[in-house]
């Protein structure tokens, strides 16, 4: 239907992956044993001081009846359908935050049906999502592949399946995905879906005229979704090398939604793409910002010189210290980021972006990736990102650039052999 | 039609445009035992944002949470923190006593950070064996969460994670002042050695053949050694060999001099142990056992050293423990040795010797050399 050559997915390696880095961590843990928390000074707040900015409980957030699913689930946690409740509940917070600490509570909910196997759709989608917030991408997806196999008229379970299909490109499996929502849901929902895998394999142009079609859809009136709509049409202006238009769409719908943490990163990734880094500035605020926001601030930072930068540094250094002390095998973008475009470590980056490549293969890991590469003058390491680009023709200008010069950095060494 | 959108569209808002690798810290929780005048102190550190999960201290409804608001659940918190955070020595559970409240800033935001003094612990003393810190205060709530501790005494010095599957750290007798870090290195490195098939495989490997003569004929005709002393000379040029190659690389690891990646130190340690049975077998290699022994030996080093720093190592002990480990090594060798050589000699004269031990022996090791070259490079 798109001209591309599609290929099934690659067999899951996570087991070398966990096992790499768990002598990783463990060197980073060994250097690190002396952790103190008594280098964090203790103080007594005044009465009056505010110190969490944002409760939990908050009832004007998006989940006003959080409280309620909270004590249900408390009262009642051998309940299966009170579980699915409050662990969705705390999981739609967690993709709204990007904190890694409400898919833990999703997942302390799903836990006496975590071996289950004999289990309604939903809790099998409800686990699947769990399971691949922790990048157990083959664990979620033979969940959710459960959950469709027992009610296929759920969009949202569909919906995920497509999601983790391009996460993991397998654009034949995302591609008949859209086909059946296409044929289960009606057109004006597929749209959604063409318009995604169109700027994902080459045609930025074509999905932003999707996307302003939908705008106006009866459909697509709510908050959420015109949240969505501002996301995805902002990401296939950036894609078609229209930064100015993307960032205009996403500055309105940060007016909207001025907590959407997805909308925050967005922007500020794309002033530091495009060297508006005072728009950074103005934007940084909390220190509890994501570890994602933090490194995007930093970057600002230091470009402007500013003196401030080697504090949040020292924040996200902090943070990364105790995500290591933790021994898990779990990669974050910002860590990636922090050795490849901060701390001059392309070395560990490009470690780092290999195996994350292998779990799972996004437009951003594929920069880091090539970036790596690039300085590390090892172009044949990003070979794997050059066929997933050739596979699935997707270009930005940023990684248009990068896949030229890494294909002359190929020509340098195969010339100097 | 407009419900399933809408979930289907933050679905997706995620899971394309940020993916799950962008996300937040997981949560964690910092605990210390250490000393302040003469006493035992225990501290622990919780995020707000996990106690603000369990107590909803947002008491006036206005979506954020003040320091008096905070204490105004002293009551709830201290049941609540004393319940799930115990210390007890030999079983018996130690009194918390002058709980103390404050607040600390830490990278991911404002923690509660609250202290006891304990009494049953003698700070000085030296025999804090039995020390067990328990922690289950979050994993009822966020199965993701964890507690990291450390334990900061004058004679004892340790660290641990605690998890849903381990919520207790014990402090073991070898843990503490520098013999005790000895005796546990010590053991833990007769342990490995013990453990470590595919060391203990290379050395045989490299010592069945010390109790024959080296003939040009192959290898079933060579004829036995007589002189005890040809046999225990050349059993001591190959473990000598491995011991110093080994303790080279180990010692380098450990200082960071040198951090080859554990993907290629483990297929190369299962390779050697296939080239010493195949040199058995073949006799192609132009090195002596005793080079052979030194050659792969100090990839075997690397391999040792990653156990150990899996172990976690002191960082104000670390010669300590490196000695206790390499020693514990050698002596796991001599052990093997020992076992080994009056069997060998025994029965060196014997058809057995060369067709089974030496040739079906190589062969097995061999085989099982390739299996875990295999399995290391490809699972």
């Amino acid at each position: 239907m798109y001209g591309h050559t599609f290929s099934l997915q690659r067999k899951s390696q996570m087991r070398g992956v966990t096992q790499f880095l768990k002598v990783c961590f463990a060197f980073v843990f060994s250097g690190a044993i002396c952790f103190s928390t008594q280098s964090q000074v203790r103080f007594l707040p005044e009465e009056s001081s505010i110190v969490l900015s944002a409760s939990v409980h908050d009832k004007s957030a998006q989940n006003s009846t959080f409280s309620e699913l909270t004590k249900a689930w408390r009262s009642q946690p051998q309940n299966l359908n009170v579980a699915l409740s409050y662990a969705r509940a705390v999981f739609q917070i967690g993709l709204a935050e990007g904190d890694l600490r409400w898919f833990g509570a999703a997942k302390a909910a799903m836990l006496p049906w975590w071996k289950n196997e004999d289990l309604p759709a939903d809790a099998f989608f409800m686990r699947g999502l769990v399971k691949q917030g922790f990048h157990d991408f083959t664990g979620g997806l033979a969940d959710i592949n459960k959950a469709i196999d027992l009610n296929p008229n759920k969009a949202e379970f569909w919906s995920w399946r497509f999601a983790m299909h391009l996460l993991k490109t397998d654009l034949e499996g995302a591609l008949q995905d859209f086909e059946s929502i296409d044929r289960l849901f009606g057109q004006d929902e597929s749209k959604a879906y063409r318009a995604i895998l169109r700027y994902r394999t080459g045609d930025p142009q074509t999905a932003i005229n999707l996307f302003k079609t939908l705008v106006s859809s009866p459909n697509f009136q709510s908050a959420s979704s015109k949240e969505w709509l501002a996301l995805h049409l902002g990401e296939a202006y950036r894609v078609s090398g229209q930064p100015d238009l993307a960032i205009s769409t996403w500055k309105k719908q940060l007016k909207i939604t001025p907590r959407s943490h997805i909308i925050q990163l967005s922007l500020a990734e794309i002033w530091v793409q495009e060297g508006q880094y005072l728009q950074v500035k103005q934007m940084a605020g909390s220190v509890a910002s994501t570890d994602a926001l933090l490194m995007q601030y930093i970057l600002a930072y230091k470009a402007l010189k500013d003196p401030a930068e080697k504090n949040l540094a020292s924040l996200l250094e902090s943070r990364l210290k105790s995500q290591s002390l933790r021994q898990e095998a779990l990669i974050e973008r910002p860590q990636m980021i922090y050795f490849i475009d901060y701390a001059n470590d392309p070395a560990a980056g490009l470690r780092l972006s290999i195996e994350n490549w292998k779990i799972q293969q996004e437009p951003r890991d594929a920069v880091l990736f090539l970036k790596a590469a690039l300085a590390l003058n090892q172009p044949q390491a990003a070979q794997v990102v050059l066929t997933w680009l050739e596979k699935t023709n997707y270009a930005d200008p940023q990684i248009r650039e990068l896949r030229t010069r890494l294909k002359t950095q190929l020509q340098s060494a195969q010339s100097a052999k | 039609m407009l419900w399933p959108c809408v979930l289907l569209l933050i679905a997706i808002a995620i899971a394309i445009a940020s993916g799950s690798a962008q996300a937040h810290s997981s949560s964690n929780s910092y605990i210390t035992v250490s000393r302040f005048n003469e006493a035992a102190v225990l501290r622990a550190d919780i995020n707000l944002r996990d106690i603000d999960l369990v107590f909803d201290l947002d008491q006036n409804k206005d979506g954020k949470v003040s320091w008096g608001e905070t204490l105004a659940k002293t009551a709830e918190l201290k049941a609540w923190l004393e319940q799930g955070i115990q210390l007890s020595t030999t079983g018996q559970k130690c009194a918390q006593a002058q709980m103390n409240i404050k607040a600390s800033d830490h990278a991911d935001g404002t923690y509660l950070s609250v202290e006891w003094t304990v009494a049953c612990l003698d700070v000085a003393g030296d025999e804090l064996s039995g020390l067990a810190l328990r922690y289950d205060l979050m994993f009822d709530q966020d199965n993701l969460h964890r507690a990291l501790v450390k334990i900061d005494l004058p004679n004892f010095q340790s660290s641990a994670i605690l998890s849903p599957d381990r919520p207790e750290f014990t402090l073991t007798k070898a843990t503490g002042s520098g013999l005790k870090v000895l005796e546990r290195y010590l053991l833990e490195g007769v342990w490995h050695i013990w453990i470590g098939i595919d060391h203990v495989l290379f050395l045989l490997s490299l010592l069945i053949l010390a109790f024959l003569e080296p003939s040009r004929k192959s290898v079933t005709q060579w004829p036995a050694v007589q002189n005890v002393k040809t046999a225990v000379l050349d059993i001591l040029a190959v473990v000598t060999a491995f011991t110093l190659a080994h303790s080279i690389t180990l010692g380098l690891t450990i200082f960071k001099w040198l951090e080859p990646s554990a993907d290629l130190i483990e297929p190369a340690i299962a390779l050697s142990v296939v080239a010493a049975a195949l040199n058995n077998l073949l006799g192609w290699a132009a090195l002596r056992r005793w080079q052979l022994a030194f050659a792969f030996g100090l990839v075997h080093g690397f391999g040792f050293a990653n156990v150990l720093v899996d172990l976690g190592l002191p960082s104000d002990q670390l010669a300590i423990a490196l000695g206790g480990f390499n020693l514990g090594v050698e002596l796991g060798q001599i052990a093997i040795v020992l076992a080994f050589l009056p069997l060998a000699w025994w029965l060196r004269n014997t058809l057995f010797y060369r067709w089974v031990v030496v040739v079906g022996g190589s062969l097995t090791i061999a085989i099982l050399g390739i299996i875990w070259t295999v399995q290391r490079t490809v699972l």
